[in-house]
């Protein structure tokens, strides 16, 4: 991978903006869809916010201060990109956000890009019924292993609350699934 | 007899309450708390990272393989890196979503056009049911029974330029970018 500090200060320069911004887009694309994919669900809603994720990436990158790793940046512009997303969705809704996730998760049966098994689906069901920033850090640490560090200067949690609220949220899971078993 | 009794207590009170400490307990307190609660604090964190190692207390979610079931329609990644070098300010519109839905609105307008060719053909229409109509418009707006989107709206006023926005781009970047997450979650 191309040194990060390399790749910011060519993200700068408007001579090698545009061979780095391919750069970027191809190490970041599959994370960040993923993540994003996570927590809105569909396809076609993650495809949306992940391009708006980049032009936002691109369009301020000056303003990028270095403070964070640039991946963990991305992943909180994309974080907030989603969550705005849900939130504006169920007010259009006139819906709460666990209503409407409760409803995203049904349509996954009828989804032509979820392959998952009946046990999966039940899964996701049970994740969405989680506090959402249970959510955030159970799908980041379960089915990403990334590491709490990471995590935290993403959510901006300290190590500690992650591993509470990822404690927390793996028994709440396992008793929904005891109990559909 | 009272004088007497006065007289002892005065000589204990001076002497003390007779209990004592190990040489210095008190002077060192802070600093033996300090370690104490370290000392608990690092068993707590090592009894929350025992219960997060261990396995056997999830039995149900451990029978589940590690994947989320999510895929996506062939050759998307590859697409969406050329299709985001090519446009960077613009966003690729999903044919399997938003231009299916604007195809569908266009045949239903068609449809509708159609028939008000017809009606207005055979009836003349008058202001007042013009004004009418409007209003029935402004209500179904007004209570959602339009649904709006960003994009169509866009699309739709291509051609009108905001000369003044009220926020300037790096305002609303620097407002996501600094924006608390927990904040969102609680505030909606």
């Amino acid at each position: 991978m191309l040194d990060e500090e390399v790749l910011i200060v060519q993200l700068k320069d408007p001579q090698t903006r545009e061979a780095s911004y391919r750069t970027l887009i191809s190490t970041h694309k599959e994370r960040l869809y993923w993540h994003i994919r996570k927590i809105v669900l569909n396809h076609e809603d993650t495809d949306d916010i992940l391009q708006n994720t980049f032009i936002k990436v691109f369009k301020h990158i000056d303003t990028f201060k270095g403070d964070s790793k640039l991946y963990s940046w991305m992943y909180r512009i994309a974080t907030n990109e989603s969550l705005s997303f849900l939130n504006k969705k169920a007010k259009q809704m006139k819906t709460d956000l666990s209503d409407l996730q409760e409803q995203r998760v049904q349509n996954l049966k009828a989804d032509v890009y979820f392959d998952g098994d009946e046990i999966q689906l039940k899964l996701q069901e049970a994740i969405i019924s989680l506090p959402q920033k249970q959510q955030l850090v159970f799908n980041m640490r379960y089915f990403d292993d990334m590491k709490y560090e990471e995590i935290s200067d993403i959510l901006d949690t300290s190590v500690g609350a992650l591993k509470a609220s990822y404690h927390h949220a793996r028994k709440k899971i396992e008793l929904q699934l005891m109990n559909k078993e | 007899m009272d004088q007497e009794k006065k007289n002892i207590l005065n000589e204990i009170k001076k002497s003390g309450t007779g209990f004592n400490t190990p040489e210095g307990y008190l002077e060192s307190l802070e600093d033996r708390m300090g370690k104490t609660f370290q000392d608990l604090k690092n068993s707590k964190a090592k009894e929350l990272d025992k219960a997060i190692e261990k396995t056997d207390d999830f039995p149900s979610l451990n029978k589940i393989d590690r994947k989320h079931g999510f895929s996506v329609p062939k050759g998307y990644f590859d697409q969406l890196e050329s299709e985001l070098t090519k446009s960077k300010n613009t966003k690729i519109i999903s044919l399997n979503d938003r231009n299916k839905r604007l195809f569908y609105l266009s045949i239903a307008a068609s449809i509708l056009l159609f028939f008000g060719i017809q009606y207005m053909n055979t009836t003349e229409i008058t202001s007042e049911q013009l004004l009418l109509q409007d209003q029935e418009i402004a209500n179904w707006i007004e209570a959602d029974l339009i649904h709006f989107d960003a994009n169509e709206i866009a699309e739709a006023f291509s051609d009108v330029e905001l000369e003044d926005p009220f926020y300037t781009d790096e305002e609303i970047f620097s407002y996501l970018n600094d924006i608390d997450i927990e904040n969102l979650i609680i505030e909606n």
